[in-house]
């Protein structure tokens, strides 16, 4: 069995770690015997997305994410006909936003959006940012878990439809919202990092079982020594249930 | 107010000596809540030198005060890194008469970017240096390229000299905001020896947004830059140092060889930036080259305690920079990492990814301690590390496993755990 990934921008949407991201996806895949592959690909390249079970794009700073969405654009029909063959979009932060309809920054820029989903984002009032650990109760492909990471983002996401996870612990999409993130089965949008798939292991496992069934039908990962990522995984969920324990 | 915040600062910082303390910051912040633009009133010497950027601002600093001071001028620096403006009054309260007027020849004061941008014009200052911006604390901070937008901001109504590391495309574009200063700008030669981390920030022009290109890095995103779309790139520095040997520790300035005590292009950049500073007030280089030949670092900046050479790393260039001197020694290593996430030390751990941890020859055995040990040990597990990776909770225990350990120890902290470390180290010593 193989994984054929793609990794968009990897100079350059990689504002917090999101290379973890790809560590832990290929880590897992290989102690399983599944090939992973991953290819990178830069501003200017052509991407057959289609041919891909995965594609990841992290984030980046305002300047950047303004920039590339000009390169993403010319990609806009491609990744929707690689959504519609069941490639699998994992998108963080800034990623999550260009898939949206607009995203307005903090220095009060329109970026247009590819405009393949309808949520929106706008930079908070007052140069606000949510920041802070962050705990979600998710549910993908039946499995229910509970993911942890951090989140700093200004923009505030409106119109998700689909959200990725329940809010244990700190913001989400925006200031007051319950819910994080976006996933439809098709795309998983959030601005959870840490990065995210490192210590959240059967979150990553999950991803990486979304990914192959287009090509090889439910697929059972066997069980792996992942003590080490378990342990920093319930030590940040034990933190957070205890200062939302003790009100803060 | 402004008279009587001066006097409850001044009471603070001398019953803070009488108890022990260094008063560094108490005075300072007493004094600010009674008058917040208190330092406006102060009347500063001639000489009054910034010292700013991500890293190295505190190690420059000390270093241009030491010079100094050593050439026979009476100058004060806030030398404990009391760096954001409750330190700063705390300084200049002490060192005030009772008119407000500063009883010395000349200032070193270092001073966190986000403060200088914020107080620039409350002060009257003849240099400022800028040494580099790099990714650090997000979380804090913000994104790089606000806070530099800022400090551009502050910087369009200075009028003293300013002086800029040309090798760092984020700090020479700052010469364009400056437009009544008197720019100074300093760099080096492309320097021997490997770059292990690659360009991180300095992707896009800041004046036209094409891609930059660079000719050379030296390290992180520093080196020699052109833009493709526009005339942005590198100027010849007024102050080049040439012949440039980091695992030595050797340059020559205009055409006389220097030698620093430690061997590492981050350092070395810095005492570039001091020479830059010193050319611009008559002192004399041969004090300078002996300053820099016996410069003493800062605690858990390449400090030796028993055996062990700690350091302290708070963002992925500055822990690069130790790595790759890690990286340089021979034989088997061990390597103890305490990583917290406390609020100065940013709650955001992510940057542990954007280190080059990867392939260091030698290195057997990583201990992982500290509030984040786990995602610290998760860190070097992704990055192919196949050594004996253990986490240790207990610091103490985690030391002791080191001082077990054969081969050559190394620990690296962040902020909050450095002083904890630094002292267990020395137990038993």
């Amino acid at each position: 069995m193989e994984l054929k990934m793609a990794w968009m921008y990897p100079d350059i949407m990689d504002l917090y770690g999101d290379r973890g991201n790809v560590a832990a996806l290929r880590y897992r895949c290989r102690q399983r015997a599944v090939e992973c592959t991953v290819d990178h690909y830069g501003m200017g390249d052509t991407v057959d997305f289609s041919a891909y079970d995965l594609v990841f794009i992290g984030g980046g700073a305002d300047k950047e994410q303004r920039l590339l969405a000009q390169d993403l654009y010319r990609h806009r029909a491609a990744i929707e006909r690689a959504l519609d063959t069941g490639t699998f979009f994992l998108l963080i932060c800034g990623a999550y936003q260009l898939f949206g309809t607009y995203y307005i920054d903090a220095a009060g820029h329109k970026v247009n959006g590819l405009g393949l989903y309808p949520y929106r984002t706008e930079a908070g009032g007052n140069g606000r940012r949510c920041i802070g650990n962050i705990a979600v109760e998710a549910v993908l492909d039946g499995v229910t878990m509970q993911v942890v990471g951090f989140e700093n983002h200004g923009g505030q996401t409106m119109g998700v439809d689909h959200p990725f996870g329940r809010v244990l612990h700190g913001r989400g999409n925006h200031f007051g919202a319950r819910h994080e993130g976006y996933c439809d089965g098709r795309i998983l949008g959030t601005y959870m990092h840490g990065p995210l798939l490192p210590k959240n292991p059967a979150l990553t496992d999950g991803i990486i079982r979304r990914a192959l069934r287009t090509r090889y039908g439910t697929v059972t990962l066997p069980p792996m020594d992942d003590s080490l990522e378990q342990r920093a995984h319930d030590i940040m969920m034990e933190r957070m249930m205890k200062a939302k324990r003790d009100g803060r | 107010m402004n008279y009587l915040a001066l006097i409850v600062g001044k009471l603070a910082g001398i019953f803070l000596r009488l108890v022990g303390r260094s008063g560094g910051s108490l005075p300072g912040k007493l004094a600010l809540r009674l008058a917040p633009h208190i330092l406006k009133k102060f009347h500063m010497p001639a000489t009054v030198i910034l010292v700013t950027g991500t890293n190295g601002k505190t190690s420059l600093a000390n270093m241009i005060a030491r010079i100094m001071k050593e050439s026979g001028v009476d100058v004060r620096n806030n030398a404990k890194g009391d760096n954001i403006a409750f330190g700063i009054v705390s300084m200049l309260i002490r060192e005030s008469s009772l008119r407000f007027k500063i009883r010395r020849e000349a200032l070193v004061i270092e001073i966190d970017e986000l403060t200088m941008a914020n107080r620039l014009h409350e002060m009257q200052v003849s240099h400022i240096l800028i040494g580099n911006f790099f990714r650090d604390q997000l979380d804090r901070a913000g994104e790089m390229e606000t806070l530099i937008r800022r400090i551009g901001n502050a910087l369009q109504h200075y009028n003293g000299m300013l002086i800029l590391n040309a090798d760092d495309p984020n700090v020479y574009r700052l010469r364009a905001d400056a437009v009544q200063a008197t720019i100074r700008t300093y760099g080096a030669a492309h320097a021997e020896g490997g770059v292990v981390s690659g360009v991180k920030e300095g992707h896009f022009c800041p004046q036209c947004e094409s891609n930059l290109a660079y000719d050379w890095v030296q390290y992180s995103h520093i080196g020699s830059y052109h833009c493709a779309g526009c005339t942005f790139q590198r100027p010849k520095p007024d102050c080049e140092a040439e012949n440039v040997d980091a695992a030595a520790g050797t340059f020559t300035m205009e055409g006389h060889d220097y030698r620093v005590n430690l061997p590492a292009l981050y350092h070395i950049y810095n005492c570039i930036g001091a020479y830059a500073v010193i050319r611009t007030l008559e002192i004399d280089p041969a004090i300078y080259a002996r300053v820099i030949a016996d410069i003493h670092t800062a605690p858990g900046r390449m400090e030796m305690i028993d055996g062990c050479l700690l350091n302290l790393v708070k963002n992925p260039t500055g822990a690069n920079e130790v790595l790759n001197y890690i990286r340089r020694l021979p034989g088997e290593k061990v390597l103890l990492f305490l990583l917290n996430d406390g609020v100065a030390d940013g709650r955001d751990v992510s940057w542990i990814w954007d280190m080059a941890l990867e392939d260091i020859d030698g290195l057997s055995t990583v201990i992982c301690t500290g509030r984040r040990a786990y995602d610290m040990a998760l860190r070097f597990r992704y990055g192919g590390f196949q050594g004996t990776l253990t986490v240790i909770e207990s610091m103490d225990e985690a030391v002791r496993q080191l001082k077990a350990a054969d081969g050559r120890h190394f620990a690296i902290a962040n902020y909050t755990g450095l002083f904890a470390l630094r002292k267990e180290l020395r137990h038993g010593a």
